[in-house]
């Protein structure tokens, strides 16, 4: 049923020729990427210096503990913190002084549920392609393909006030996807979604890359990522501490992402702090 | 109405791309934003739900106030004269209400997420933000030119009024764009992150300019001969916007028109036109990066004063009857240090006090002491109660937030006297913003005035208190943080502040009459006003907590 949902998608010209012909060409390059906030004794560094190179037509499952940088990473690259040190540039565009034009081709799927919940899924989606620029009938088509993708189309006219976390997350998607972007970034894109949807948006994103789309993904949940990444890149105090398949990272005592996560980052005393934790709720 | 604005900012189409705009992306923005603002939020406790009435409630009292300017407009005989006095106090009224109330409009963070990502430009975003201001503005200063529109229309012929109309616009686009000329400038010498701390400051500086230079006028009005004075045209008559304003309505006049009178028309012109070409085309590189690190404030860990907290724990010790009026206190403490937006709408308004004070008691300058040691009882009173009644604002501040969602966590605590939250905070304001203003104004009210003044001052400060508990007893119960800041009733404060110096004068004139008792009397009355003010917080304690709609 998915596939054929997917289908339709593609028949409505979504994302067909689209990228497959930059194959091969690097797609971002970020050199010496650092980013602070605050100044003298607050200062905070956030991103100490990431280099990195991207191909398109991947899966790119960025993680990290909490606090690690993984979203000022994606907010640096979507253009919402423009103030950073280092190079980047995408599609070869240098990210700083061509920033207008990088955006077009760019989606972006925030982490929170940033979006004007007071509009309905129609309004929210046409104002958003009308900033692209998109031609309305084209628009219309895609609104209407996608929400029925995301099973939302009788909640088109709908507030989305109030909407549940999920709805909200596939309008945040939608919209992440309207103008279609060559690289889509996501912030923990499956937050809130139930099981039949979290399936439905691995399927999407699958398909967008098969089509030659580049997907910049973070996330928490170690089992999709493991499962749908051509490419893990997990970062730590701002630096990058692994970068590869999965096939290449994991060791004979780390077999699944989620212990190599534990072992990277230095969380394996989980159990004993749990335990205090729990010795400490009870005395109060 | 929306529909209307829409039709006018299509008209303006060209201009708009000739400063750089995306026209197609400013229309989507204006469109958009206007309809959030007139959907009604259905959020944890909203009382509000009619905001056109909102809208309405203020014309009104804006027009109401207009009346007056009306009626000192049709007693000057000279249009000049009489239409530079009205532009002088339409510009000062418009600054502040863009200075304390708008600024942060400009700035706007909170959906950074959803456009910053967009391929918007610059000019485009910055252009939309002020023509979203501008429909506000443009409203406001329209409802205080009606009545004088009015008189215009009977007293002058020809197309005066339309010209007059057309200034009235003009008169709050050019405010709007020297303010924010004022705040780029300042963003270009600072880096983004402090530029957001520094605004608040240069909001308190802006208005005390501002006033500064109003201060001119009230010495010209003073003059009786006023009436019959034919206005003269200096040098610096032409560095003096509202008369800018004044000439091109004189233009429509027909008569009396002499080169003078059409250079400054031309000015009035020019300058909006030249400074919007000035600011968007080629000051607005950079705004997205002021915009972009405001995302990240929270970021920065807090410095906590150890010694300022513990004397603050003891006063709230003092005066909170139960923990969960100091939890009241501690939540409005703590948000309200920190929250810039909350200090942006408040500290302006100590610096306007002030000034206001000045401009309204006209002290000599030369002779400073000497004038304010031979100031009139009323004046003196007046004096001390004005700048008082400064700190009310950050009383009706604390309903505000952008966060109006987290109000959820009152609704889920096992929480049977929500009213004590409030009273605490409102106890932790006025200690925070009353108190000290008022006991720094007392030091030196009794060194001029001597000790005699002393019972006036206390009875002042408890009729403040009480002037400030009043509204909160009539008014819906609303609790600390629970509100967005909704822009229909931004430029209320400015309303507030105007019609509060009425209860401000009624007050000082209480206080005038006192003075005239024996001593002890006074103390009695303020004795009574203690006790009243006890009554009041108990009263604002007893009231029942009724969330109007539920969380969805």
């Amino acid at each position: 049923m998915i596939s054929v949902r997917l289908q339709r998608l593609a028949l409505d010209g979504y994302y067909l020729n689209f990228g497959k012909a930059s194959m091969g060409n690097l797609l971002i390059t970020i050199r010496g990427l650092k980013k602070s906030y605050g100044k003298g004794a607050s200062r905070n560094d956030v991103l100490k210096g990431i280099d990195l190179d991207i191909n398109p037509g991947q899966i790119i499952g960025y993680i990290g503990p909490n606090g690690a940088g993984k979203s000022t990473t994606v907010k640096i690259l979507c253009g919402i913190l423009p103030d950073f040190e280092g190079e980047i540039s995408i599609f070869g565009k240098d990210l700083r002084t061509q920033s207008l034009e990088i955006k077009k081709h760019i989606g972006y799927v925030p982490e929170t549920g940033a979006l004007y919940d007071l509009l309905t899924p129609n309004e929210y989606l046409n104002f958003i392609g009308a900033l692209y620029k998109i031609d309305a009938s084209v628009l219309d088509s895609r609104i209407e393909n996608l929400l029925s993708f995301f099973c939302m189309e009788k909640h088109a006219d709908q507030r989305m006030d109030t909407f549940s976390k999920g709805m909200k997350q596939k309008i945040l998607i939608t919209a992440g996807i309207i103008n279609n972007p060559d690289i889509l970034f996501l912030d923990e894109p499956l937050s809130g979604l139930d099981a039949n949807s979290v399936i439905l948006v691995k399927e999407l994103l699958i398909s967008l890359a098969k089509d030659g789309k580049t997907i910049f993904y973070c996330s928490h949940l170690m089992d999709v990522v493991e499962k749908i990444s051509d490419r893990i890149i997990l970062i730590n105090n701002g630096i990058v501490v692994a970068d590869g398949n999965f096939d290449e990272l994991k060791t004979e005592k780390a077999d699944t992402l989620e212990l190599l996560f534990a072992q990277l980052t230095g969380r394996h005393d989980n159990e004993i702090n749990t335990a205090d934790l729990f010795n400490g709720i009870k005395r109060n | 109405m929306i529909a209307v604005t829409l039709f006018l900012v299509r008209l303006l189409k060209k201009p708009i791309q000739w400063l750089g705009g995306d026209f197609v992306q400013i229309e989507i923005l204006l469109r958009t934003k206007l309809t959030l603002d007139f959907r009604n939020t259905p959020s944890a406790f909203q009382t509000s739900g009619r905001k056109k009435q909102t809208l309405m409630t203020q014309f009104f009292f804006y027009a109401v106030y207009g009346l007056l300017l009306a009626a000192v407009l049709y007693s000057i005989n000279d249009l000049l004269l009489g239409l530079t006095i009205f532009f002088s106090v339409l510009v000062v009224l418009l600054a502040m209400t863009i200075i304390s109330e708008f600024t942060t409009v400009i700035f706007d963070s909170r959906d950074n997420n959803i456009l910053l990502p967009r391929p918007l430009n610059n000019r485009t975003l910055l252009l939309s933000r002020l023509l979203h201001i501008q429909f506000y503005m443009g409203y406001i200063a329209l409802a205080l030119a009606l009545f004088p529109g009015i008189a215009i229309a009977i007293k002058v012929k020809g197309i005066a009024v339309l010209m007059y109309f057309l200034a009235v616009l003009l008169s709050t686009w050019l405010t709007l764009i020297f303010t924010t000329f004022i705040y780029f400038l300042i963003s270009k010498k600072v880096e983004g992150e402090r530029f957001k701390d520094i605004v608040t400051y240069v909001q308190v500086i802006m208005g005390i300019l501002i006033f500064a230079g109003y201060q001119l006028l009230p010495r010209i009005m003073d003059t009786n001969v006023l009436n019959n004075t034919v206005m003269k045209i200096h040098w610096w008559t032409y560095l003096y916007p509202p008369s800018w304003l004044a000439a091109l309505v004189k233009t429509g006049e027909y008569s009396g028109i002499t080169l003078q009178v059409l250079l400054l028309a031309a000015l009035a012109v020019i300058l909006p036109i030249s400074g919007a070409v000035l600011l968007i085309r080629f000051m607005s590189i950079g705004f997205e990066n002021i915009l972009g690190e405001a995302v990240v404030e929270s970021a920065l860990p807090v410095s906590n004063n150890g010694a300022k907290g513990f004397r603050s724990t003891t006063v709230r010790n003092l005066i909170c009857v139960s923990d969960t009026e100091k939890a009241g206190w501690n939540l409005a403490v703590a948000t309200t240090k920190r929250d810039r937006k909350f200090k942006q709408s408040v500290y302006p308004y100590f610096g306007f006090m002030f000034v206001f004070a000045i401009v309204i008691l006209k002290p000599d300058l030369k002779n400073l002491l000497a004038s304010l040691q031979a100031m009139n009882g009323f004046s003196k009173f007046f004096f001390i109660t004005i700048i008082g009644f400064a700190g009310s604002t950050a009383v009706s501040q604390l309903p505000y937030t952008d966060m109006p969602e987290a109000a959820w966590i009152y609704l889920a605590l096992p929480l049977q006297e929500h009213s004590h939250l409030l009273s605490g905070a409102v106890k932790s304001m006025l200690v925070r913003f009353f108190l000290p203003v008022y006991l720094i104004i007392t030091v030196p009210a009794l060194w001029l005035w001597g000790l005699k003044t002393l019972p006036q001052i206390l009875l002042g400060g408890f009729g403040i208190v009480l002037l400030i508990l009043i509204p909160l007893l009539l008014q819906n119960m609303v609790l600390p943080f629970t509100q967005i800041r909704e822009m229909q009733r931004k430029g209320m404060n400015s309303l507030i502040a105007i019609f509060s110096m009425i209860l401000v004068a009624v007050l000082a004139g209480l206080l005038y009459l006192s003075s005239t008792f024996p001593e002890w009397i006074t103390y009695l009355i303020s004795a009574f006003a203690l006790g009243l003010m006890i009554l009041f917080f108990r009263m604002l304690r007893k009231r029942k907590f009724v969330p109007t709609k539920m969380y969805q």
